[in-house]
């Protein structure tokens, strides 16, 4: 029986090439985008519940009058909560330093930019698999280092036979060693927990572990449940700890109290890192409700084609319910072929999505693969088919009712009863069609609105390249005279390096700077000199705590003058007032004429470091520089594409690569920059699927019209003739349905 | 075989009501060959539809083999009528995507037969029409004549005690008809009862039963050599 079935199927499809064909690409199109959508709300989803014990672990915060909700939390929570907290097994303290300068020997330091210092008990509450070393030993002893496979290959060039190797690590002005007491798989892509080395919690610095202070708010704290229902008692167990170690006035609140969330909710949580499209809840449910509306409109196609082929298909229920077929029986043969459909649409859809998953990346800003795990494609699988089915129920319905001695009477009006109806489910696809495009144009608004209200946009479009070589920075004069002729570009700056990123340290001790230092150490200082400009100051929009800033009218300035920040004067034992017109010598002899505010921008570096700022060129000095440049907010894209050509004049081959100074700008930039993209790529989608639909629907009623006619000899003309003739009637459903969209949008 | 007392049907459609059979008294006996004429539209495809148990009259009763079906469910009437009866129509309403083999086997599809008999069966029904050598071809690629052969072996496959044929000639040439009209006749030979509707006296001479009607009722109906009203 299945065998006849499967015949019939595969014949018919065969005898209506273009109508199998528009509905399974209409239905594959439709597929593909879910597939994509699935994958990277299944990632979104299983964000860290990797670990074993994923669903008992807490992230624990605090929230505050002050700053409301944070990670950092006191250094003495984690203790208290296993001693007084009944609800809690186990809590790990994790810190997170920023990029570390590590070493084989003592030269050639390599950044390795995310390391954390970790406890103990880190391996017991999260599932990494320490692939070298011991997960209890490790981490016990200050100055042991814990590297991943890469992070090893970066230091060492290889990842084998480590332990017990020493690392040199640069730390301002100390070189510390450090012993490698493990090597840890790398995190998974999935987690919100990651690193590049674990370093062990008593290598920080005492004064950070402060065991006593209530006060100071710095690691982050986990907490292992001894049981996932304990997470009820969590909130009355935190009110009692902060009473027991916070002096609460009675009948007041505490200024701050303590929250906890379940590990695998953090990724979604407003306390995750989040950027682009991910740790967002909004656009998992913008993207998923997409992925449904385009599948939606692919099943209407199906539906209409099927029903519209009605007199086709008829003779054959006729037929079969004549020679004794149950109605179930037809009724399942015709559920078979649309899940058939249905499943090859889902193969070709799993081909279009893995050609399109590295542009899906790209747009979208994931890193997804293609699942390899079985259980999720046949989980798709299984979706596809119950597709099939809710798509070919009502033609399987329809088609399966006719009477045999009503259609074998050969008088059946074709065509003529479903046709309302399609012509409903036309005016409601497009209706859905148009319904999209305008909610995703107000999603793009709401957006965008909120980025301008968060940023306040002033000041902060600075975008930061770094120059391609050092002809750039030898001729920069030049360069920022032709860039400040563009309408789109406000101001510029160039520097030798960022703050945040200074790529070069000098070390002076204080006495060779000044005779007036005031401080008893004899250590070196360590400074960043940075040649700047005169723009420099404002454009970053730092403030000048003492003195001035270098004029263009006092020759002296051009290279006798220093600008320090509070940092550097402080290190020196100078307030900044005093630090004004000090004679000092960093290399080159000059006169402090300002002190700046500590700045950082591009970096949340817990530490500042001395800086002086000075407009000439220390000698045997190479750099190739940043250019800074404030755009117009109105004429980024443009801005962005005139820096790219011009500094393609001078490095043809070398790849453009920006930054904007706020990280967080520069993050909701792209994303609202590619969110206008997805959103027209899904809108084109949806509307090539309705079209499609549309075209088959006219394409048949051409077909069969010219049939009618008789004039099938001159199919070739004709028919594109009548397709037109047709659409137009066609044409009016769409209107009708941009008519009701707009109202319901 | 056939026993039907006062069977009305009355169509409806858009309000205007249609009586097509108005009080069909009949009777046909296991192993005879009936035939039904009479004008265009005066009920006899009806008739043959609720003889056929593809329809239910809205009047009147209806016993096949000893069994009353007039108002049994459309389940019922299927399941009655597989194996029971086969259909030969005019425009032969053989499936396009089907082969002849496949086709024939159909019918027995239905009565869930397992494969090895249904292929000895089918070929053994398609043999007898002589057209085994056709098998594989699809209904398009035969003739009208052909065409009707094969209906005709899907019509028998099952062993149908009874075969209902709607004008099976009106769509051939005399030559191909006579043929059709031979191979009934042989099935008729063979104990096969056949109640069949034309419109050629020609081929009503085959039956030893003819029925006239008009306007949905019967008006002379003639058995053998005798004659009533
Ligand atoms: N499904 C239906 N709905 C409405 N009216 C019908 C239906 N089937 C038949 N009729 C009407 O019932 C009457 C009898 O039709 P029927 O098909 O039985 O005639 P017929 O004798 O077979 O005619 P013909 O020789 O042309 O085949 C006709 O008037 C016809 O229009
Ligand atoms: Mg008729």
């Amino acid at each position: 029986m299945l065998k006849n079935y499967i015949k019939t199927t595969l014949r018919n499809f065969k005898r209506h090439k273009s109508y199998t064909a528009i509905n399974i690409f209409g239905f594959a199109l439709g597929m593909a985008c879910c597939i994509l959508i699935s994958l990277y709300v299944n990632e979104e989803l299983s964000f860290d519940t990797f670990h074993e014990m994923s669903d008992r672990i807490v992230v624990v915060g605090t929230e505050g009058d002050m700053w409301g909700k944070m990670r950092a939390t006191p250094y003495p929570l984690a203790d208290a909560m296993v001693e007084e907290m009944p609800a809690i097994e186990k809590a790990t303290r994790v810190s997170i330093t920023g990029d570390l300068l590590l070493s084989d020997t003592e030269q050639n330091f390599v950044k390795i930019d995310n390391a954390k210092y970790v406890e103990p008990d880190f391996f017991e509450l999260f599932s990494f698999d320490l692939l070298q070393g011991h997960p209890q030993e490790a981490l016990k002893t200050p100055n042991n280092i814990i590297l991943t496979p890469s992070a090893a290959k970066n230091i060492f060039g290889r990842s084998d036979d480590l332990i017990g190797q020493r690392i040199y690590w640069q730390r301002s002005d100390t070189v510390k060693v450090l012993q490698v007491a493990g090597i840890v798989e790398e995190a998974p892509a999935n987690s919100t927990m990651q690193y590049d080395v674990l370093l062990s919690y008593k290598t920080r610095p005492a004064a950070a572990r402060d065991i006593s202070s209530w006060r100071g708010f710095s690691p982050h704290t986990y907490g292992l449940l001894t049981s996932t229902e304990a997470a009820n008692s969590l909130s009355d167990q935190f009110d009692e700890l902060v009473k027991a170690h916070y002096e609460v006035s009675e009948g007041k609140e505490p200024d701050q109290s303590f929250f906890s969330l379940p590990l695998e909710e953090l990724h979604l949580s407003e306390l995750s890192n989040n950027s682009g499209f991910t740790g967002n809840r909004a656009y998992l449910y913008l993207f998923g409700s997409v992925a449904l509306f385009i599948l939606g409109i692919a099943c209407v196609n199906y539906v209409n084609l099927a029903t519209a082929r009605t007199s086709i298909r008829v003779k054959e229920v006729g037929v079969r319910k004549t020679l004794g077929a149950f109605r179930t029986q037809l009724i399942s043969q015709f559920l078979g072929e649309s899940v058939l459909i249905s499943i090859s649409s889902y193969v070709i859809g799993g081909i279009i999505s893995i050609l399109a998953l590295p542009y899906f990346n790209q747009l979208f800003g994931t890193e997804l693969h293609w699942q390899t795990d079985i259980s999720f494609l046949l989980w798709l699988l299984l979706v596809a088919s119950i597709i099939g089915v809710l798509a070919g129920f009502y033609p399987a319905l329809y088609l399966s009712r006719f009477a045999p001695a009503s259609v074998l009477r050969n008088k059946f009006k074709k065509g003529s009863s479903a046709s309302w109806l399609r012509k409903t489910l036309v005016v409601i696809q497009f209706t859905l069609a148009v319904i999209l495009i305008i909610s995703a144009l107000v999603v793009y608004q709401q957006l965008r609105y909120t980025q301008e209200k968060d940023l306040g946009f002033d000041g902060e479009q600075v975008v930061s390249v770094r120059l391609p070589n050092s002809t750039a920075w030898d001729t920069r004069e030049n360069l920022k005279d032709r860039l400040r002729g563009y309408s789109s570009i406000q101001e510029v700056s160039i520097v030798s390096s960022m703050p945040g990123g200074f790529n070069l340290r000098l070390g002076y001790k204080p006495e060779t700077i000044s005779s007036q230092v005031k401080t008893d150490s004899n250590e070196p200082i360590i400074f960043a000199p940075t040649v700047v400009d005169y723009e420099f100051l404002k454009m970053l929009d730092i403030d000048m705590v003492a003195g001035r800033y270098f004029s263009k009218d006092l020759s002296a300035d051009r290279n006798q003058a220093y600008v320090i920040n509070e940092k550097a004067a402080t290190a020196l034992g100078w307030m900044p007032d005093d630090a004004i017109g000090k004679n000092v010598n960093f290399r080159e002899e000059g006169k402090i004429i300002g002190v700046v505010e500590n700045f950082h921008i591009t970096s949340l570096k817990e530490e500042i470091e001395p800086v002086t700022l000075q407009l000439f060129e220390p000698t045997s000095w190479s750099t190739v520089g940043n250019l800074l440049v404030q755009l117009s907010p109105d004429k980024i894209t443009n801005g962005l594409e005139i820096i790219e050509s011009e500094l393609k004049e001078y490095a043809p081959s070398q790849p453009f690569d920006y930054e904007f100074l706020d990280k967080k700008f520069k993050a909701m930039y792209k994303t609202e920059f590619r969110l206008g993209r997805i959103v027209v790529l899904f809108t084109i989608i949806a509307i090539i699927i309705a079209c499609l639909g549309l075209y088959g629907l006219s394409a048949f009623a051409a077909e069969r019209r010219t049939q009618e006619i008789g004039i099938r000899k001159v199919l070739g003309a004709r028919i594109g003739s009548i397709v037109a003739l047709l659409s137009k009637d066609f044409l009016k459903l769409v209107l009708l349905g941009f008519i009701l969209a707009v109202p319901v949008a | 075989m056939i026993k039907t007392n006062n069977l009305k049907k009355v169509y409806t459609t858009d309000e205007v009501e249609t009586t097509a059979l108005n009080g069909i008294d009949l009777e046909i006996s296991e192993g005879e060959f009936c035939a039904i004429m009479g004008p265009s539209g005066c009920g006899k495809s009806t008739l043959l539809n609720i003889l056929g148990l593809l329809d239910n009259p809205t009047e009147g009763t209806y016993q096949f083999l000893d069994y009353e079906v007039s108002d049994k469910s459309e389940r019922e009437r299927a399941r009655l009528r597989k194996g029971n009866i086969g259909f030969v129509f005019q425009s032969f309403n053989l499936i396009d995507e089907l082969t002849v083999f496949e086709n024939v086997e159909l019918p027995l599809l239905y009565l869930g037969m397992p494969e090895d008999e249904r292929k000895e069966k089918a070929e053994a029904a398609i043999d007898r029409m002589n057209m085994i050598h056709r098998r594989n071809h699809f209904p398009q690629q035969l003739s009208g004549g052909q065409q009707q052969r094969v209906a005709i072996s899907r019509a028998v496959v099952a062993n149908a005690k009874l075969i209902l044929a709607d004008e099976p000639t009106g769509n051939l040439d005399s030559d191909h008809g006579d043929e059709v009209m031979k191979l009934l006749a042989e099935l008729n030979d063979q104990g096969t009862t056949i109640v069949m509707v034309t419109h050629s006296p020609h081929d009503a001479g085959y039956a030893e039963h003819t029925i006239n009607l008009f306007d949905g009722q019967i008006v002379q109906e003639e058995v053998e050599d005798g004659f009533h009203v």
